[in-house]
């Protein structure tokens, strides 16, 4: 779909309301997906959808509706449907209104049209990561997925923007045959020709095969050493909480005692620094929000201080302030060193390569609890030693930050909860608080 | 070849192929020839044959899904959504491949069978499983037997209908009073027309209506907070459900269980006997068996770890699950339920079929894929795609719980207990890392003792072994107060794909069940 296209589409749907104001979001998508499973292709396909959701605001109604039947009765009826929806809901005092016209620049996340993408080079992809598996005598489970995608909004008061993007992505969990280890690894990117599938089936089956002897630990503090998919999982759940809705419903550990913020307090150490800005020259992202608010380059800790929050469309409404959107990247400056090179100057930690089965145990400090995955570590004198038996941790992504002590260089990472492009160094802190054994792999 | 040729050839004549055509016309398009999605349908399954398939069937399927929640007589949210689109599947160069479509043209048609069709021959240059091919040719039309259709009623009708069961459960003062009473209403219709290239075509309508509330109340003498909610799950029905059951009568008992709860003493740590209604049954058997009955599982199709099952494809015939008192079917027909249809989205018929007999494993479900590899007779097609856009996949099917034909009734069970817990609700479960231990908070628990309940307890949770727990069963309750029990909301594979099954069971004994308490009192 061309911008000219997606304009017309959004004029016809919105010429066809005549409510007091009117918002609808525009999607296509055409994706690809071959997972795969104890070395077996899974069941796959090659989708194309194209769906828009229509808002309408009738005095202090709002109401949505969501389809993708473009024909002229169908948008008739949903204009209708949302119409009725509208009135149905008690009235928001005062409604949101939506926004205006603006200036909002595209950003370069469309590389090249991946419906080119065979599935030949997909299931070349599998066969890769299944035959490493194979040779190693390891189960492989994963994906591969490639999309071409196209968001686009308008609203009855001026505003319209379209953001094409393209997106490739990799993921290889193996097991061995006994059950006993795994490893995990993943990458995404923009552009499928930057993908780098050797380096993700090697570091899986490494994590997954290096150091045959497995030892225990027991539960207790210890220096630690967070790979970037732990610190991108754990930094994406904090930044959920650097939202004023959250300190209001006293579920953030921004809030005061007061029920104030903590926006000027000097939390962490100098050396961290997180911000986003779609318009990142490494990692570039939307930039716009699903309501159509500019995302613009915000900087949510600046050398340890708390220096800016997210304020939700309603809030800043009320407060006569403007928004400010959720970000749709994060990027926390790192150090020199490589992720490698920060595990060779560590003389003794335990590294975390990957962790699930988190749950936020007290929102009021952000404390999490999970289970180590996927590769577990000791790390003597820069030389990774011994495997170790996966553990329960309970422990604070605020305290990860307040306890860093090193920083390697950022890279692009994703763990299992982290949704949207980062930028994150690995992290040695000391301190890192397990509470239990598990035997979970 | 293109199709026509294809019937001809498969023995059915070009004659009988034109009138299979005539015998199956939706009512819409008796008065014109077939209507341009049904065109479309049939270029698409001819050029999918040009294209080199053996094999082709399409989902053309439009589906409507309402979401209603009143919390406290307010409108917390209304959400409405439609979608319509196209799903392929195709049997070329030995393998599968699928593609999905919305917004289907003459235009786009080639590229889009040919999406499908490379996708196999690649799948099929990796892994050629030697599939084999549905050979139905049936031309039926069914729908889920309702009275009243969910989208036939208004938003205003729906909210008052939410709003009398928040109302009423907030009408009162203590000791009755309610602090929080939220109701929903969910609502999906989907029409599905399957054509394939052995000449089936059927349409196939599917309601699910689902309304439920639950009630919040304070002790705060003691500042303890309990909640019930109502045991009537998600059915495949129509808005007639909002009438036939006793609402009214349910918040009452809801109200007087959540009190005495919120004043009830904890549990005694103990070996209990547990008295399970099947309000709560239904949910141990889906969380404890379901997974384990999801043949993908089995096979470490489901990004398992191995080990992980309870079982393996060898011991279907011979393993012991539960006592012999317990015997379950895989029942796709079964009128309600949330996963009977007339075909799977593979096209093959759904069924009937006993899974566990006497407590022996007898037979599991299957999708095209696995019969293939396995060959099995002791088993039944049981596949859904979760809309037109997703590939089918193997689900759970409906399981029904045996009653004993001579089975004793609630009272009855209680009057024979000594020491022991009746057991109300969902509640909620952990399973252990493997899912072969678990771990259950029931909502409601009433103590009984000498053949009486005695009083309410609560803050409980019994531990136990999936298969101990099942061997413990000693007795199955009658027909009298079989309840069916389902899920709308079961999450499976990437894309993850939500599926809907029903569970049906009658209430069930189960002895010398390990209780422990999940608090302590202040």
């Amino acid at each position: 779909m061309t911008r000219g296209e997606a304009q017309k589409i959004l004029e016809k749907i919105l010429s066809s309301s005549s409510a007091d104001e009117t918002f609808a979001s525009l999607t296509e998508t055409n994706d690809s997906f071959q997972p795969f499973s104890s070395n077996q292709l899974s069941p796959a396909g090659i989708r194309r959808l194209r769906q828009f959701t229509i808002t309408v605001r009738k005095g202090d109604h709002v109401g949505s509706f969501t389809s993708n039947k473009f024909d002229d009765e169908s948008i008739k009826s949903a204009v209708t449907a949302v119409e009725a929806i509208a009135l149905n809901y008690p009235p928001l005092q005062p409604a949101l209104s939506f926004p205006g016209k603006q200036e909002i620049t595209g950003t370069p996340l469309f590389k090249q049209s991946n419906e080119s993408i065979s599935a030949e080079w997909r299931i070349r992809v599998v066969k890769k990561f299944i035959e490493q598996a194979r040779q190693k005598n390891l189960l492989a489970h994963g994906n591969v997925t490639t999309a071409d995608t196209v968001n686009a909004v308008m609203s009855s008061k001026g505003l319209f923007t379209f953001q094409p993007s393209s997106t490739a992505y990799a993921r290889l969990r193996v097991i061995s045959a006994n059950g006993r280890r795994s490893g995990f690894a993943e990458q995404w990117n923009y552009d499928v020709k930057r993908l780098d599938i050797d380096a993700i089936a090697s570091r899986a089956i490494s994590y997954c095969t290096e150091a045959s002897t497995v030892h225990e630990i027991k539960p207790a503090k210890y220096d630690v050493v967070l790979a970037p998919s732990v610190v991108a999982d754990f930094l994406f759940i904090l930044m959920q909480q650097f939202n004023q809705q959250s300190i209001l419903d006293k579920q953030s550990f921004l809030r005061k005692m007061d029920g104030s913020d903590h926006i000027g307090t000097k939390m962490f150490g100098e050396n961290i620094t997180v911000s986003s800005d779609p318009y990142s020259q490494t990692l570039p992202s939307f930039p716009f929000s699903a309501e159509g608010e500019k995302i613009t380059a915000q900087t949510w800790i600046k050398n340890g201080v708390i220096n800016e929050i997210v304020r939700p469309r309603a809030i800043a409404q009320q407060e006569e302030r403007s928004s400010i959107p959720f970000p749709t990247n994060i990027i926390f400056e790192g150090g020199t060193d490589s992720f490698e090179d920060l595990i060779k100057k560590t003389s003794n930690a335990v590294l975390i390569t990957n962790v699930s089965n988190l749950q936020i145990a007290d929102p009021t400090n952000c404390l999490l609890t999970g289970v180590t995955r996927d590769g577990l570590f000791q790390i003597e004198e820069g030389k990774i030693t011994n495997a170790l038996k996966n553990i329960r941790f309970s422990e604070t992504p605020v305290y990860m930050l307040k306890a860093a002590d090193i920083l390697s260089k950022s890279e692009q990472a994703s763990g299992r909860y982290s949704t949207f492009p980062m930028l994150v160094p690995a992290i040695k802190m000391i301190g890192f608080q397990f509470i239990a054994p598990t035997e979970l792999v | 070849m293109d199709r026509r040729t294809f019937l001809k050839q498969s023995g059915i004549s070009a004659l009988s192929a034109a009138s299979l055509r005539g015998l199956f016309q939706p009512a819409h398009a008796r008065a014109n020839q077939r209507t341009s999605s049904e065109n479309l349908i049939e270029d698409v399954l001819d050029a999918a044959l040009d294209a080199g398939a053996t094999y082709a069937d399409v989902r053309m399927a439009t589906l409507r899904r309402q979401m209603l929640q009143v919390q406290n007589d307010i409108v917390s949210n209304i959400s409405d959504a439609e979608s319509f689109g196209y799903g392929l599947r195709v049997f070329a160069g030995g393998n599968y491949g699928f593609a999905a479509i919305d917004q289907l043209t003459q235009d786009n048609l080639e590229s889009f069978v040919r999406n499908a069709v490379d996708l196999a021959k690649a799948r099929g240059k990796f892994e050629q499983p030697d599939l084999s091919i549905p050979k139905n040719s049936s031309q039926e039309i069914w729908k889920t037997p309702i009275q009243i259709d969910p989208f036939t009623v208004s938003w205003k009708e729906k909210i008052d209908f939410l709003r009398s069961l928040t109302t009423r459960a907030s009408l009162g003062s203590p000791p009755r009073r309610v602090e929080f009473a939220v109701a929903n209403l969910f609502c999906t219709k989907q029409d599905q027309f399957f054509a394939s290239t052995t000449g089936t075509k059927i349409q196939q309508t599917f309601y699910k209506t689902y309304p439920n509330f639950g009630v919040t109340v304070v002790n705060r003498s003691k500042g303890i907070i309990e909640s019930r909610s109502s045991y009537l799950e998600p059915q495949a029905i129509g808005y007639e459900i909002t009438t036939s059951h006793p609402f009214a009568e349910e918040i009452e008992q809801a109200i007087y269980e959540a009190h005495e709860k919120a004043s009830a003493q904890i549990v005694d740590a103990g070996l209990y006997d547990l008295i399970i209604a099947p309000s709560h049954l239904w949910y141990i058997i889906d969380e404890t068996f379901g997974y384990h009955l999801d043949t993908d599982n089995i096979f470490g199709f489901n990004q398992s770890n191995p080990g992980d099952s309870l079982f393996s494809k060898d011991d279907v015939g011979k393993i012991r699950l539960a006592s012999d008192r317990v015997s379950m079917t895989a029942d796709n027909t079964l009128e309600r339920g949330l996963a009977s249809s007339l075909i799977d989205d593979e096209g093959n018929r759904s069924t009937k079929i006993p899974l566990i007999e006497n407590g022996v494993l007898t037979a599991l479900p299957m999708n095209q894929e696995m019969y293939t590899r396995t060959k099995w007779n002791h088993a039944m097609y049981s596949t859904c795609a979760d809309g037109w856009s997703h590939p089918p996949i193997l689900r759970i099917p409906n399981l029904v719980m045996q009653p004993d034909a001579a089975g004793k009734n609630l009272d009855q069970f209680i009057a024979e207990t000594s020491k022991g817990l009746l057991m109300k609700g969902r509640g909620s479960i952990l399973h252990n890392y493997d899912r072969k231990a678990f771990q259950v908070a029931p909502q409601i628990l009433w103590l009984i003792e000498n053949g009486k309940i005695s009083r309410m307890v609560r803050a409980a949770a019994y531990q136990a072994r999936v298969l101990d727990f099942w061997k413990s069963c000693t007795a199955v309750g009658g027909p009298q107060d079989v309840m069916l029990g389902g899920t709308i909301f079961h999450e499976k594979g990437e894309p993850s794909q939500q599926g809907a099954h029903s569970v049906s069971c009658p209430p069930a004994v189960f002895k010398n069940i390990s209780v422990q308490p999940t608090a302590k009192e202040r």
